[in-house]
């Protein structure tokens, strides 16, 4: 594996609690996301998985700065760029993108699509206004959108070439990472499989690296090299694809895993489906020791005092459980 | 004896730039005790289908053809009479539970106005109603849960309190529209989980509209594929999966992730579905089949016709043969996964 591109350690970010409607004060702090370590090399792909209020989304906006944290670093390229303002972190921002989940919500209804492919060229001040608009249209044509469609409105589009605005967008800048958060989950079934194939093309041709912030499972182990699950604001097991899909040790990530749909009626009536009981618990007031036993199917008396920490083996497998399940 | 048998449904929709068909010539029926998937892509007209037999269309729309429901024939029946029907014999759960809840009334407060607007009973006995729904749908401690607001709830709480709310006047037939596409994996297993035991329990017949075939597999007993207005392929869920007849129906299992292997590229369906306003001639789905002939580009269209040897019905030129070699790449039964 070659060097690390980015890479996150001990990450911790809170939102304040508030109480009171002129005179607010702080009366708790949720920690959405609680000491995450991630490490994302050149040319791979990281996907973080985990259901909603498990802190994904918040540490993909505090990966690319658009969040400060409050503890931890990230490095980029060798560098610490947790603290940096101003221009040095403009710099950062060119070269590590962002993909958003909704593409018709981060596309202003009132821009042109070209305007607003171009605007990272504007504000980066890349180039001449002639060289702008002809890399927007190269951009175009890279994700398989029309280049004649430059002065079209996002209402004319549909879902599908609306994400491939919001791509096109992100590769423009020439980045070298890019965050997707749910690049595809507001997507048909056919409209997704072009967009995942698009970004593996664009991942092979462009050297790209990606995080990829998804809850479903299927689209996450069709692209990912790698896997890390989330579970309130923690990772819980993270690997290779392949070790966490086939023998998950983390009784979360199997019951995750057992949970999603299979398209085969045959094997959804016989396979053993595992279905947690209950809603994912408040982040303010996270449960004593291990964060998973009030749902976890194979909890045992310890369980809730213990907190246990992710401990990971030789191969990179790693799981945060005091019980793993059998390989 | 089917519970809802839908007959040469037509609905179309009056625009500014000329009328929309919608669905064109649908034909289905649900029997009581049976779950109906109908899939699609977006703007296939499957959710134009059902809001034509709840009758919730805008007055921009016109439905032809026949819904007939038990005894009741839907297409034409007046309004206030539809009114009376609507949440009692037949109920629908929407895909945003959040926009189907009034967000300044307590929960307690909706389920008891929907009881009591087709029973009649006190107060307290549709409290006591409500509160059986909640714990029916598995949602604990039911009375305190009456006092809050939706706001307060989870989503997959909320749609549970949706599914409740449909199921308070035992209605005979129940319509659900995307019911678990805006919720958590883990969460959708629970809500597919009770409606495999609702579907038991409350011997109502369920039309379920989904476009993810996982979830079809999951709690379906037979299947209809919708492809711009019209019904392609309608076979029994094991037959779907394991000889799927129609080029379309083919796309849509080989686009599933979890069935493509990594290293290999997934399938798309080529270019994009056609505009309802100027359908193509013939078979629909010629423009981005990559078996077409000359005979699908032109009129007519081909109908639904039985294939041999099965329950399976499907609208396509190809040849038995052909169907039944093609077919079978693309079957359930060679994933490993």
């Amino acid at each position: 594996m070659s060097e690390p591109i980015l890479t996150a350690t001990g990450v911790t970010i809170g939102f304040p609690v508030k109480r009171g409607i002129i005179f607010q004060r702080e009366v708790a702090r949720v920690q959405a996301v609680d000491g995450v370590d991630l490490t994302l090399h050149q040319g791979e792909t990281l996907a973080i998985v985990g259901e909603s209020g498990c802190g994904k989304t918040t540490l993909a906006r505090g990966l690319v700065r658009l969040r400060d944290i409050d503890a931890g670093s990230i490095t980029y390229m060798g560098e610490d760029i947790t603290r940096r303002s101003g221009r040095t972190l403009n710099d950062f921002r060119r070269q590590v993108t962002m993909i958003f989940q909704d593409p018709i919500a981060s596309l202003d209804p009132r821009m042109r699509i070209g305007q607003s492919m171009q605007e990272p060229l504007d504000i980066h001040s890349i180039g001449t206004p002639a060289e702008r608009k002809r890399k927007v249209q190269e951009a175009m044509e890279r994700v398989g959108l029309n280049p004649e469609h430059y002065n079209r409105f996002p209402h004319e589009f549909s879902g599908g070439q609306r994400q491939r605005i919001g791509i096109a967008r992100a590769i423009i800048l020439e980045p070298r990472v890019i965050v997707c958060d749910e690049p595809v989950s507001a997507l048909d079934v056919s409209v997704q499989a072009q967009i995942v194939n698009l970004l593996e093309d664009l991942q092979r041709d462009l050297g790209l690296s990606y995080i990829v912030i998804a809850h479903d499972l299927d689209v996450v182990r069709r692209l990912a090299d790698r896997v890390q699950v989330m579970y309130l604001g923690r990772v819980v097991e993270q690997g290779e694809g392949e070790q966490v899909y086939n023998h998950p040790r983390h009784p979360y990530s199997k019951a995750l895993l057992s949970a999603r749909p299979i398209a085969d009626p045959k094997l959804a009536r016989s396979r053993e489906r595992i279905v947690l009981q209950g809603d994912v618990p408040s982040p303010i007031n996270p449960p004593a020791g291990c964060r998973f036993h009030p749902r976890c199917p194979v909890v045992q008396a310890s369980c809730s005092a213990q907190d246990p920490q992710l401990e990971i083996a030789a191969d990179g497998h790693g799981w945060a459980c005091a019980y793993p399940l059998a390989p | 004896m089917a519970l809802l048998t839908v007959e040469n449904l037509r609905t179309t929709f009056r625009t500014d730039d000329g009328p929309v068909c919608a669905v064109d010539g649908v034909s289905l029926s649900v029997a009581a005790g049976q779950v109906l998937g109908i899939v699609g892509e977006s703007g296939c007209g499957k959710s134009a289908m059902s809001l034509s037999i709840m009758g919730l269309l805008p007055t921009s729309a016109t439905v032809e053809g026949s819904i007939q429901l038990g005894e009741h024939q839907l297409v034409g029946m007046p309004k206030n009479e539809l009114r009376t029907l609507r949440g009692s014999e037949v109920a629908m759960i929407f895909q945003d539970p959040m926009a189907s809840l009034n967000p300044v009334m307590t929960i307690g407060w909706q389920l008891e106005e929907a009881v009591r607007l087709h029973q009649k009973v006190s107060r307290r006995e549709a409290r006591t109603l409500a509160v059986a729904g909640l714990a029916a749908v598995g949602i604990p401690s039911p009375e305190d849960r009456l006092k809050t607001y939706p706001h307060e709830l989870s989503g997959g709480m909320r749609q549970r309190v949706m599914i409740a709310m449909a199921l308070l006047n035992r209605p005979r037939l129940l319509i659900a529209d995307e019911p678990t596409t805006a919720l958590d994996v883990t969460t959708q297993a629970q809500i597919l989980a009770l409606m495999r035991d609702l579907r038991s329990e409350v011997d109502a017949a369920i039309v379920l509209i989904t476009h993810d075939l996982g979830v079809v597999a999951e709690v379906c007993d037979e299947v209809a594929v919708m492809y711009a207005g019209r019904i392609v392929e309608r076979a029994p869920v094991d037959e779907l999966f394991a000889r799927p007849q129609h080029p379309y129906t083919w796309g849509l299992l080989a686009s599933l992730p979890g069935r493509n292997r990594a290293g290999e590229r997934l399938h798309q369906i080529a270019g994009s579905p056609p505009s309802l306003m100027n359908p193509p001639v013939g078979c629909r789905f010629a423009p981005r089949c990559a078996m077409a002939m000359d005979v699908c580009r032109a009129d007519p269209a081909p109908v639904l016709a039985a294939v041999a040897g099965s329950d399976t019905v499907v609208a396509c030129h190809l040849d038995a043969a052909t169907r039944a070699r093609e077919g079978a790449r693309f079957a359930s039964d060679e994933e490993s996964a």
